[in-house]
């Protein structure tokens, strides 16, 4: 029997895996996709910007392939994005790696909204230094937004045009400014893995490895450190003892033939929604409402980060199509809670590239160009002169934005979809609009001719946090501060479900340390576990 | 005959750019393995007609087909070699895939930070510390 049995080998599975087996534990990972090929990627063909709108689709329900599940998503504000595969949705990842800041772990007693984690930055500080070792960042210390870390793996990335003339902008504004800390290559790092060259688009798939995914990084390694991975294989429910302490998973295999497989702790990865849909699904006379789910917290507080968009068009061009698209420098003047601002809590600035004509055309970072006799003209005035803004705002727990199971879709198997039920609060939308006034002042001061903003990216629900929460009361979360469940001791839960609060940044490299830690912790009290019989 | 007048409509070309008509753009839309089951819906609900009026009505009446419509013809209008060349011609861009060759860019310049680096914290700390 396995010791460790992990659903999902996306980031947090793969961070997991390795640390696990790195300690002698006999680890399997049930992944319902399968391994990608970089021998043909999207960005070395002419037509390359279609994939965008077909085979790498970042929402599921639009790209249909072979591993993904619907989403029932009708009712949701915000549209999820994912990917299914070993590497999970970093395949698709812009590979941003902010670290929350220490304050994001006391929302409750610093701001009185949200709740505090049970742990505290420090707490994780040594899991990001390795993850980052593991994943390869690059980027510069000395970041006065940040407590001291060590010293990046890589220095920045290049910050191209926009990004300069932005940093000057900041800079006269007196507004902080630094080169973001990405998980992406700068110079060669990690086993068979270059330098970004700068192609521009890494969610089509880097050939050159540059890029960060946990394919490239952490599967290498963990599959030398012993771990069995197992593709095509797609978990349907963690089953359970009559004390209901979990036993195994069962899962469909390649055939679609039902597999069960059993180990002494269950570990789920398979992110915000697929986890919370997996404990939906496994329901047995102890867990009638789905695994560890008394206190019917499993699926709710479902967070993301609403992100406003302001886009700016120079008369200059900005050549943003050079550069990894989604990356260069980021403001986090903005961050911390100030009441006079009128809401609680804040919100970060990143500045994003441009996109090719494909995507100048058909929208994204602008609304979709016009048809007819205006295209044109639309066309020649936006392409290549525009660099964007994100507003990310910090998203609060709300019980009422949940994952519950679909009573309208189903997979290829037959088993209930997730269904994602999500509103944005009136706080967070004083947040963007306070975001997209300053970024437009950015731009403003930066030389733009013409700014656009969008107050909500509907398409970009890639943070996929909150829906099985860390917490010290049993009665108001599902895991304790170790990443384990209250009520299923050797239940563990990898992915940015855990996640008590948001923060205002991109989650991942945060979802890793606290995989590590679980891993960390889940060796260090194994013994004292109680393993089902 | 009217994907093609449809099409003129939507992108009717100008001194720079050429019609879609004068494009591979009509006959690779109705093989598209994803976007030709687009193309049916819209010119059912054009039925009176092809004409910059008849097309936003049935925009307006019918926008999530209109929408899918409209990704696949600026898909394949701006990976068109003809448009790809025109584009070239225009800006400058390298109409290539990004890789294998990828794009020079000048390295990062560490003096830009001369400001930022000088500027007192920004962040709250913990307020105290909980051990597990
Ligand atoms: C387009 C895009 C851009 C992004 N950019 C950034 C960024 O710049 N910075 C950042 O921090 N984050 C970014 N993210 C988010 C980041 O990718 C995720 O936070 C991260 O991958 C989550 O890790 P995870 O392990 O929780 O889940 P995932 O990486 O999503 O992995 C979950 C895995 O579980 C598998 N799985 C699910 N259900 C089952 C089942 N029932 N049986 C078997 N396997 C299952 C899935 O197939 C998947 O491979 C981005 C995401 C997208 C889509």
């Amino acid at each position: 029997m396995d010791d460790v049995l992990i659903v999902g080998a996306g980031a947090s599975g793969a961070a997991a895996a390795w640390r696990l087996a790195r300690a002698g534990l006999r680890v399997t990972c049930l992944e319902q996709g399968d391994w990608v090929s970089y021998a043909d990627t999207p960005s070395l063909h002419p037509e390359w910007e279609i994939a965008r709108q077909t085979t790498h689709h970042p929402n599921p329900n639009q790209r249909q392939g072979a591993a993904d599940y619907p989403i029932d998503d009708a009712d949701a504000a915000i549209k999820p994005f994912l990917y299914n595969a070993v590497g999970g949705s970093t395949i698709l990842w812009g590979a941003h790696f902010p670290r929350f800041r220490p304050s994001d772990f006391r929302t409750r007693t610093l701001d009185g909204v949200g709740d505090d984690w049970p742990i505290t930055y420090e707490d994780l500080a040594p899991f990001y230094e390795e993850n980052d070792r593991m994943m390869g960042v690059a980027g510069l210390q000395g970041d006065p937004g940040n407590p001291p870390r060590g010293p990046r793996q890589m220095p920045p990335i290049p910050l191209g045009r926009a990004g300069e003339r932005m940093a000057a902008a900041f800079d006269r504004l007196g507004w902080h400014w630094w080169p973001a800390d990405v998980a992406i290559n700068s110079i060669p790092y990690g086993a068979g893995r270059g330098a970004c060259n700068n192609c521009g688009p890494c969610d089509l798939g880097c050939p050159v490895k540059a890029r960060s995914s946990a394919d490239v990084t952490y599967w290498p390694q963990a599959l030398a450190a012993g771990v069995r991975l197992i593709t095509h294989a797609t978990a349907f429910e963690v089953e359970t003892d009559a004390q209901g302490r979990a036993t195994g998973v069962a899962y469909f295999d390649r055939e679609g033939v039902v597999q069960r497989h059993k180990a002494a702790v269950v570990a789920l990865a398979a992110n915000g929604v697929g986890t919370a849909r997996l404990m939906l699904l496994s329901t047995s006379k102890r867990f009638p409402n789905g695994l560890a789910n008394d206190t019917d917290l499993v699926g709710r507080r479902l967070m993301h980060h609403p992100t406003g968009l302001v886009t700016a068009r120079f008369d200059e061009a900005m050549e943003g199509q050079k550069g990894p698209f989604a990356v260069s420098i980021l403001s986090q003047q903005f961050y911390e809670s100030d009441p006079s601002r009128g809401f609680d809590r804040g919100y970060q600035m990143q500045l994003i590239r441009s996109d090719g004509p494909v995507g100048t055309a058909c929208g994204g970072y602008l609304p979709r160009l016009p048809w007819g006799a205006d295209h044109h003209a639309a066309f020649r005035r936006t392409f290549g002169h525009t660099a964007s803004l994100t507003v990310t705002t910090e998203d609060l727990p709300r019980l009422e934005n949940r994952v519950t199971l679909s009573s309208m879709l189903t997979d290829k198997h037959g088993i209930p979809a997730p269904k994602m039920t999500y509103s944005l609060d009136d706080n967070t939308r004083r947040m963007i609009a306070h975001g997209i006034a300053n970024a437009s002042r950015a731009f403003g001061e930066a030389g733009a001719v013409e700014v656009v903003a969008q107050d909500l990216l509907v398409h970009a629900g890639f943070h996929l946090l909150g829906t099985a929460c860390m917490g010290a009361d049993p009665g108001a979360s599902v895991v304790n501060a170790t990443s384990r469940a209250h009520l299923v001791p050797n239940l563990v839960i990898l992915d940015g479900s855990v996640f008590t609060t948001a923060a205002a940044l991109n989650p991942t490299s945060t979802l890793q340390a606290l995989a590590l830690r679980a891993a960390d912790c889940l060796i260090r009290d194994r013994a004292s576990i109680g393993v089902a019989a | 005959m009217s994907l093609t007048a449809l099409l003129d409509v939507l992108l009717p070309g100008d001194g720079d750019f050429p019609a879609a008509s004068a494009t591979t753009l009509p006959s690779r839309l109705s093989a598209h393995p994803r976007f030709a089951n687009t193309v049916p819906p819209v010119l059912a609900a054009l039925s009176d007609g092809i004409t910059p009026d008849t097309v936003r009505r049935a925009e307006r009446d019918h926008p999530a087909a209109f929408a899918a419509l409209l990704t696949g013809v600026y898909s394949l209008y701006y990976t068109d070699p003809g448009v790809a060349a025109a584009l070239a011609r225009l800006t400058g861009y390298q109409t290539r895939p990004p890789q294998p060759e990828g794009y020079d860019l000048p390295a990062f310049d560490p003096a830009l930070l001369a400001i930022p680096a000088a500027r007192a914290p920004l962040y709250r700390p913990t307020p105290e510390v909980i051990d597990d």
